[in-house]
């Protein structure tokens, strides 16, 4: 089963609609909520109270005053509050709630209450931290910060025969997720409560919410609701907004939903990190990395939130998969004043791969070397060293994707003849990028969390797998049931994924971090073997049984237990030291070639992506059409990143509040992917799958800078790569050859969808 | 809210079906079908014209349900998602073809894409690439990355044709 694509467990639901996501939802009684937020970016609470017309018996108003101690999300660190109570530090920051049994009457009720708020002054942008920073260093919070040494890398800089140095920046990235945040909470038993609702991390919400109403872990339950996507963006938000239900139920004795709409999502939920990335590296006249020295900045927002972890994803990255023996990384996340980032599939990869990808050309340029000539020579292999001092043993197939993309797009020799072709307007260009990506939690991360998921056997028969891993749109409930049937023999049919709950599922860990099939699946996969020798106890050998049937038979008969458990173990010979950043950052990586191809028109600076190709690297696809169907997907998040995504933000918020200004590819703005599915198998995998989600991603973005580069002359390094940045860089000169340029203003005019023009979005005009 | 009290009641045509509802005329096609018929097979991505994830169909032509006001409708026929397979359950080829060619992920936009799809194949049964694009274009997919979605359309379109041939 493993290798074969049949039809996926929900498509027939999805596809005649009768798939109920949260909004959905048809609840008696239900009450509606709304969260008011601070208007100003810093300040200091004056007074949160109620007027005289507030409608109370007909609306329910909580405040942070009433929260006490438990007023804390828990997270990697438990310090932001889930309504603010004293400072305020972003624009949109919750403050109160209010809920009503209807919409209108909860808005109408919130006019009912003040808000005062003395201001202080903020700090909106990372450029402007890093200055502060430099003038005094206990000016600016600093969420996290990490480092990593390999070798003497100022030494090495010293001596080296060329050094390079660039800067690299990128912005705040949306999700995008199509189906808004939503959560409804049901007052439950003692104290605790029910939550259903749109997440990837039904543990986390239950972690915060016992937390949060000081009741016993079993009187909170969260299930999850049907997900209609979600990319990282319902990782850590669900916990606060699934808090902000469950005080509002407590409150009016009623359930209570918060569905956000699309603004609101838009404005104050978490986003990719902006970053800045500053390299310096040393190479050999032929092009041999001497040494790297990196510098990551990530902005962290008002909150510390994910930002630790995020940041530990991004130094672990940072070189790319090339094997440099001085290296020298510094990691820092500041505090601002903008809405907390959080994760978004790549978790601080994709930031550190747009800067080591672009440089990489910009050396193999000074070097006189094609793009691939660069990256082979100094290639991960079997046997390399990472910056952390980790002996890659397996599965490192990083040329293997590397010669993949140059077959399939004929790399060589397009970069040349577009490299020969004469300096006019309209030019095209090829660029590529090389990406990896280590499968789930960093570091000693899985030893933590110490996953179990569990394997049943129902009253009907049928086999029914227990993980608190979510379907969200990317295939894992399809995915999981067809690792267990192919280790069990049996029908897919007969195999199902219960739908996170936890009063039903164990804790098998979030769904994040590219680690539900690779990590998950294997749990999967040693339960079916430990059904398959309960089996073979009762019913003996398999090729003696009738049927799978009645070999079930003989296991009820002999009443023997009919749940099976397996408890994460790590694989042996890894090693990981927090403290030093030395040692095996992850068990094995993920590793991506992508190429694309464009044509730019140097005037108007106007990019058409003609083609992208992604060579991705896996270990097993479980399920090849799924895998392209990520692949695809994960591509066209890259490319968004690269070249439409713009974040600005005025006095801490952000300019782009709705799809018309925040723009996200349309069928009309995709290219033709191409997805290649390459197999090294991994050993500890679930028939040698690794992780998938999140590799696509990193790689569109640097590829595109390149082929921009290439086909335009001009080296854009602050994304996204708009129209405005290619005429900037360029200054009226379209035959300029290929220069590093300093930042345009980050103040450009924002993109708008004009409804009226062929890729806006409206109504089809009515044929007569 | 609702002036059920002191207005004669709508006839809505949903799904080959009249409906009596109680909704006033000024209130938008999508709220009448999600609050009040239960037809939630209809998305509200946005709720501002902009995702598409509303789309149905008026006399066979895409509509933003989350623009249109009822009293607009009139005697015209509204197609939503809930009414496209057949009433013993068996897919309309486009269905089939979605869940062929994998044009599913979290399948937030999958209604609103099938009936884009349906409204383009009813009016264009062989379709190029590029006016499969330029149907879908209003309607905004996260997921896929909209190629296993062209390719469904492109299946869809192999079927229908074969099926009338
Ligand atoms: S709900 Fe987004 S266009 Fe109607
Ligand atoms: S399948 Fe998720 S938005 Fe299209």
């Amino acid at each position: 089963m493993i290798g074969r694509s049949p039809a996926r467990t929900d498509a027939r639901e999805k596809i005649v609609g009768s798939t109920r996501y949260i909004a959905d939802y048809v609840v008696p009684g239900v009450w509606q909520g709304i969260t008011l937020r601070s208007a100003v970016a810093a300040g200091r609470i004056r007074t949160v109270t109620a007027d005289a017309h507030f409608p109370h018996g007909e609306a329910v108003l909580v405040t942070g005053q009433e929260l006490g101690a438990t007023n804390r999300v828990a997270m990697v660190t438990d310090e932001m509050p889930f309504l603010a109570t004293d400072a305020v530090r972003y624009a949109g920051e919750p403050i109160a709630l209010v809920a009503a049994p209807t919409l209108h009457a909860a808005r109408a009720a919130a006019h009912a209450v003040r808000i005062e708020i003395d201001p202080c002054t903020p700090l909106f942008s990372l450029q402007e931290a890093e200055e502060r920073r430099r003038a005094d260093p206990a000016s600016v919070r600093v969420h996290a910060e990490c480092r990593i040494t390999r070798g003497d890398a100022a030494a090495a800089l010293r001596n080296a025969a060329i050094v390079i140095a660039g800067t690299y920046t990128t912005q705040a990235q949306e999700q995008a997720y199509i189906e808004p945040q939503g959560v409804i909470a049901w007052p439950g038993q003692r104290g605790g409560t029910v939550i259903e609702g749109s997440l990837q991390c039904p543990y986390y919400v239950h972690n915060a919410l016992v937390r949060l109403l000081g009741c016993a872990p079993e009187d909170v339950i969260v299930r999850q609701s049907p997900t209609g996507g979600a990319f990282g963006g319902k990782e850590d938000i669900p916990s606060v907004i699934g808090g902000h239900a469950a005080l509002l139920a407590r409150a009016c004795g009623h359930p209570v939903r918060i569905v956000y709409d699309r603004h609101e999502d838009l404005l104050f939920t978490p986003k990719r990190h902006p970053s800045i990335v500053h390299h310096r590296t040393g190479v050999s006249e032929d092009g041999r990395l001497l040494a790297m020295e990196i510098t990551v900045v990530l902005d962290g927002g008002a909150y510390t939130t994910l930002s630790p972890v995020v940041l530990s994803r991004a130094v672990l990255h940072a070189t790319g998969p090339y094997e440099c023996p001085h290296v020298a990384i510094h990691g820092v996340c500041l505090g601002t004043n903008i809405p907390p980032p959080g994760a978004f599939r790549g978790f601080g990869a994709p930031q550190v791969a747009f800067a080591i990808e672009s440089h990489i050309d910009r050396i193999a340029h000074r070097c006189h070397l094609r793009p691939d000539e660069i990256r082979r020579r100094n290639i991960m292999r079997i046997g390399s060293v990472t910056a952390t001092g980790q002996i890659l043993r397996e599965s490192v197939s990083a040329e293997r994707v590397l010669d993949e993309a140059l077959t399939a797009s004929d790399f060589v020799r397009k970069w040349q003849a577009h490299g020969a072709a004469a300096r006019q307007r309209h030019r095209r260009g090829i660029g590529l990028a090389l990406t990896w990506h280590g499968g789930g939690f960093t570091g000693n991360g899985e030893v933590n969390l110490a996953s179990v998921a569990a394997l049943s056997i129902e009253d009907d028969g049928r086999l029914l797998i227990r993980t608190s891993n979510v379907e969200m749109g990317q295939g894992a409930h399809t995915a999981l049931p067809q690792i267990v049937a192919e280790r069990l023999g049996v029908p897919l049919e007969r195999i199902a994924c219960a739908q996170p709950d936890t009063s039903q599922v164990p804790n098998s860990g979030p769904t994040v971090a590219s680690r539900t099939v690779m990590v998950v699946g294997r749990l999967i996969e040693r339960c079916a073997d430990q059904l398959a020798d309960a089996l073979e106890q009762a019913a003996g050998p398999r090729a003696q049984w009738n049927d799978f049937d009645g070999a079930l038979d003989a296991l009820r008969t002999a009443g023997d237990p009919l749940r099976f458990e397996a408890r994460y173990e790590p694989p042996p010979g890894i090693h990981w030291d927090e403290r030093t950043y030395r040692g095996d950052a992850y068990a094995v990586y993920s590793y991506a070639c992508t190429v694309v191809e464009l044509s730019t028109d140097t005037l108007t600076g106007e990019v058409k992506v003609e083609r992208a190709i992604a060579a991705c690297d896996i270990g097993r696809a479980i399920h090849p059409q799924v895998v392209e169907g990520q692949i695809e997907g994960g591509v066209l998040q890259g490319l968004g990143m690269g070249l439409l995504e713009q974040s600005t933000t005025h006095e801490g918020r952000f300019d782009q509040n709705r799809f018309q200004t925040y723009i996200i590819p349309t069928a009309l703005d995709a290219p033709e992917i191409l997805p290649i599915i390459v197999e090294d198998p991994y050993s500890r995998g679930p028939g040698g799958a690794k992780g998938l989600g999140e590799l696509p991603v990193h790689g569109p973005a640097p590829a595109l800078a390149n082929a921009v580069a290439q086909a335009s002359g001009r080296r854009i390094t602050d994304l996204p790569v708009t129209p405005e940045r290619i005429v900037a860089a360029g200054a009226g000169d379209p035959a300029s050859p290929i220069r590093d340029l300093p930042s345009p203003s980050r103040d450009l005019p924002s993109p708008s969808r004009d409804p009226a023009s062929p890729s806006g979005v409206g109504d089809e005009k009515e044929e007569a | 809210m609702s002036g059920a009290g002191h207005s004669s009641p709508t006839i809505l045509r949903v799904n080959g079906v009249a409906r009596e509802v109680a909704s006033p005329p000024e209130r938008l096609l999508l709220d009448v079908l999600r609050g009040e018929l239960r037809l939630t097979g209809t998305k509200r991505g946005c709720g501002i014209g902009v995702c598409g994830t509303c789309t149905v169909l008026v006399d066979g032509v895409p509509r933003l349900a989350c623009r249109l006001p009822l009293g607009e409708i009139g005697e015209r026929e509204v197609l939503t998602i809930e009414g496209l397979a057949g009433h013993d359950g068996t897919l309309h080829p486009i269905q089939q073809a979605f869940i062929d060619a994998g044009a599913i992920q979290c399948g937030f936009c999958t209604p609103a894409m099938v009936l884009r799809a349906k409204a383009l194949l009813d009016r264009r049964p062989d379709p190029s690439r590029e006016e499969i694009r330029r149907a879908l274009g209003p309607v905004l997919c996260r997921c896929t990355g909209y190629h296993q979605i062209v390719a469904a359309v492109e299946r869809a379109a192999h079927v229908l044709v074969r099926g009338k041939t």
